[in-house]
């Protein structure tokens, strides 16, 4: 039979299983990352203490004097280390350049003691006893033991001032999980060296370092570098697969061995695991995924789920923004997150939220949150690792005001076209770096077609601005110009008396006026988007009180048609300015004939026109105040833009092309000034306001 | 002109369009009513009974499509036949103005005044 005899202990069982569950965490802490200094030192550590665990085993099971010294010495050899790596590791986490001499001691000084510890000066003789056996301490054990205490000493200084000087709760946090790993081993290890001294121990204190491994791992969670669920959940996994299968190879090669010798006794049990390893892999990853870790979710799930949205949704943005939301909060567990959109005056709308009734909220082009990602280098903001640097209060301000605690930026063609804010996890556990990488995953993958989606929407607006202004346009030039030609049309006629032919004629004249005044608008609505205005704007000397006047009576006939009774206040002294007479007679009028046209019948417009300080400045002020329809909501956010009416504007006069305001607004913006509006609400009048600067 | 004549109600917010429209009329022997926005338009409908009714859609306060709808479905006006006079002039437009019961549709802007003329005369009589 090829199986050898074990002679099994309880305590040399745990042994042996620490140590290949610290060996496998070891594993994987490095294959997560193999450049990183701490993952590295973490990996060298996890060694020492492996072997240590390992040679503890052999050492419980071990029976003549030349064993027991090997094993001994075996476990000497791997935990000179630990002292030095563990100091090592405490430098790098409090971030410390200094100090290196003391390191490079500590490493010289441990390769001394590995070779010393091999030999007769170190340990020497066998010391036996209840619950196993060890080598005496000799001179140089007692130096090592020295330099032992004195770095883990050093080691807990470190982290001791680095803990006592943070003030962020978090970074205490995970200070204080290191602190009490370190007493548990401080604890509990010495013991282990009392056999040393003759002084008969219970194998417990190898415990301790298998306790204090996890301990620091768990810490090092807390760094965000990796997730200890994985860690242990592949360890479990692995764990078992080494257990199954070098029992069915045992098991097997003995049983063969009864017919057969030679080396075919191992073929057979090799060819087994060969076919069986995937399908056993398989059952082990999901037996103990559905007893012991609840459902994770899978890279691969997660990619192939969003292809499917990208394809299903495409240029359709609500709908893909909705599908996209709800798959990262179902995945990652968050309380609430919220997709933001560029829109195209540069400011990013949120488009869909999901989690905490939060209306959509704005983020404008200035906001410290866009401008973080400007520069177009940065990855993601994390509210928790941010929070250490001090220029950034305002950004964690606005993070904490809105309740999100992550961002990742959205980008398509190396412009930020988007951002995704994700609040905490319901379990309130940070993110780890495999999260916010998966994160940054997905938006890189979507940025196209978010990009797109957005793109399309636009031009869908855009598309519905273009119809509704050919319709409207159309509708606005035929009535003129049936108008002009009816009129004609009969006047050639004959056979009418002199006045009727002239009235016509008026009213064919009239129309020309009305239809050139339209064409206008829309030309100059054209200038305006094609930013030829600002360049137009030529100044002359010029009263702002006449041209008030002049517009006042050239609209008194349509004011007193319309039963609107017009009263104008101005100061005794000229309003002198410099302005463009074209221009702002043209804002004047517009705002006259707004008022009038929207005035209830028999109510009064009240104008007051006055020169006034504000902020050390000169300005010129015009009001026009009207007792009409009034505007409310949710016309107050779009009066100015281009072919917006109200209803109640359209049910008043259901022509008009929506121009007048967009062109007020532009023309008092290029002298500097600004245009604005009071009105309580629908029905209850407005007040237009206009101020010029006069510098 | 008296009692015998044909009374026609127009409904047309311009004054620019209603005064020829109304001469055009006159001239032809008919009875002139106006009404200056949709609310006036059915008020009118109601008390004057007209013979024929000319509309136009966009008016102020009411839309010409309702009070085309509120003629044909109220028992008293039902039977009062209705041209849409409008510059809408797409076929939609135009497929609804049928479909609501209007008997005829003319954009405005591409029919001289003789041509609404003409078709009032033959079809209505004077």
């Amino acid at each position: 039979m090829i199986v050898a005899s074990f002679y099994f202990t309880i305590p040399s069982i745990f042994a042996l299983l620490s140590s290949i569950a610290v060996f496998f965490v070891a594993m994987f802490v490095l294959f997560k990352n193999t450049k990183s200094i701490l993952h590295i030192l973490f990996f060298l550590f996890s060694l020492s203490i492996s072997g240590w665990l390992f040679g503890t085993f052999k050492l419980f099971n071990a029976v003549s004097d030349e064993s027991i010294t090997f094993w001994d010495r075996f476990i000497y050899g791997s935990a000179v280390f630990i002292s030095v790596l563990l100091y090592h590791f405490g430098l790098v986490i409090i971030k410390s350049v200094s100090r290196r001499t003391v390191l490079y001691i500590g490493y010289v000084l441990a390769f001394f003691f590995l070779v010393i510890s091999q030999t007769d000066y170190f340990t020497k003789g066998v010391f036996r006893y209840e619950w196993g056996a060890h080598t005496i301490a000799q001179f140089w054990h007692h130096v090592f033991l020295i330099y032992f205490t004195a770095y883990f000493l050093l080691f807990f200084a470190n982290i001791y001032t680095y803990y006592k000087k943070q003030f962020d709760e978090s970074e205490k946090i995970k200070l204080r999980y290191i602190l009490i790993a370190f007493a548990i081993l401080f604890g509990f290890g010495p013991f282990a060296y009392l056999p040393a001294y003759e002084i008969p121990v219970p194998p417990f204190p190898f415990m301790a370092g298998t306790v204090f491994s996890l301990i620091i791992a768990y810490a090092i969670t807390k760094h965000h570098l990796f997730d200890i669920q994985t860690i242990i959940r592949l360890g479990t996994i692995y764990g078992l697969l080494f257990g199954v299968i070098s029992f069915v190879f045992v098991f097997i090669a003995s049983l063969v061995s009864q017919f057969i010798s030679g080396w075919l006794t191992l073929l057979l049990p090799s060819l087994l695991i060969t076919l069986g390893f995937m399908p056993l892999k398989n059952f082990i990853e999901t037996t103990t995924d559905s007893i012991f870790f609840r459902k994770k979710y899978k890279v691969e799930d997660i990619i192939k789920k969003l292809n499917t949205i990208v394809h299903t949704y495409g240029l359709h943005l609500d709908e893909f923004l909705e599908n996209f939301n709800r798959l990262i909060v179902d995945s990652l567990r968050v309380e609430r997150a919220a997709i933001l959109v560029l829109m195209p005056k540069g400011n990013f709308i949120s488009r869909k939220i999901i989690g905490g009734n939060m209306p959509n909220f704005e983020l404008k082009p200035e906001h410290p949150i866009i401008q973080y990602f400007k520069g177009g280098e940065k990855s993601s903001i994390d509210r928790d690792v941010l929070q250490k640097d001090p220029e950034s209060k305002e950004i964690i301000n606005e993070l904490d005001r809105l309740g999100f605690s992550l961002v990742v930026p959205i980008e398509a063609k190396s412009q930020l076209i988007g951002l995704y804010l994700i609040g905490r996890k319901k379990s309130q556990d940070p993110f780890t770096k495999e999260e916010i990488d998966l994160l940054q995953l997905l938006a890189s993958e979507s940025g196209a077609s978010i990009d797109n989606a957005r793109l399309f929407d636009e031009l869908k607006k855009l598309d519905q601005i273009k119809s509704k202004f050919i319709s409207v346009a159309s509708h606005q030039l035929r009535t003129p110009l049936t108008s002009i030609h009816w009129n004609i049309e009969l006047a050639l006629q004959g056979g009418l008396k002199k006045k009727t032919a002239k009235e016509l004629l008026e009213h064919a004249y009239r129309s020309t006026l009305a239809m050139a005044n339209n064409f206008d608008d829309m030309f100059t609505a054209l200038d305006i988007e094609e930013g030829k205005i600002n360049l137009a704007v030529k100044k002359e000397q010029t009263d702002f009180g006449n041209l008030v006047q002049d517009v006042v009576s050239s609209l008194l006939k349509e004011a007193k048609k319309k039963e609107v009774a017009l009263e104008v206040h101005l100061p005794e002294i000229p309003l002198s300015c410099a302005v463009n007479k074209e221009m702002i007679r043209r804002v004047l009028t517009i705002l006259v004939h707004n008022a009038i046209l929207y005035s209830h019948p028999k109510t009064t417009a009240t104008i007051v026109a006055l020169q006034e300080e504000e902020k050390g400045k000169n300005r010129i002020l015009f009001s026009i105040s009207d007792q009409g329809i009034g505007i409310g909501e949710p016309e107050n956010k779009t009066l100015f833009t281009r072919f917006y009416r109200s209803e109640g504007a359209m049910r008043l006069s259901p022509d008009g092309f929506g121009l007048g305001l967009f062109i007020a607004k532009h023309f008092i913006e290029a002298h500097g000034g600004r245009i604005w509006f009071v009105s309580e609400g629908r029905g209850m009048g407005t007040v237009f306001f206009l101020a010029l600067p006069l510098e | 002109m008296g009692k015998l004549s044909k009374t026609v109600l127009i409904i047309e917010d311009e004054e620019a369009i209603f005064i020829p429209l109304r001469a055009m009329l006159e001239e032809r022997g008919f009875t002139v009513i106006i009404a200056k926005d949709g609310v006036e338009g059915l008020e009118k409908v109601q008390t004057a009974r007209p013979d024929l009714v000319l509309l136009d859609i966009l008016l102020p306060k009411i839309d010409g499509f309702k009070v085309l709808q509120e003629i044909k479905t109220n028992s008293g006006t039902k039977y009062i036949p209705v041209i849409i006079l409008s510059n809408l002039g797409g076929e939609e437009d135009m497929q609804r103005g049928l479909d609501l019961g209007a008997k005829e549709y003319f954009v405005k802007s591409r029919v001289v005044l003789a041509t609404i003329g003409d078709y009032i005369v033959s079809h209505f009589g004077s």
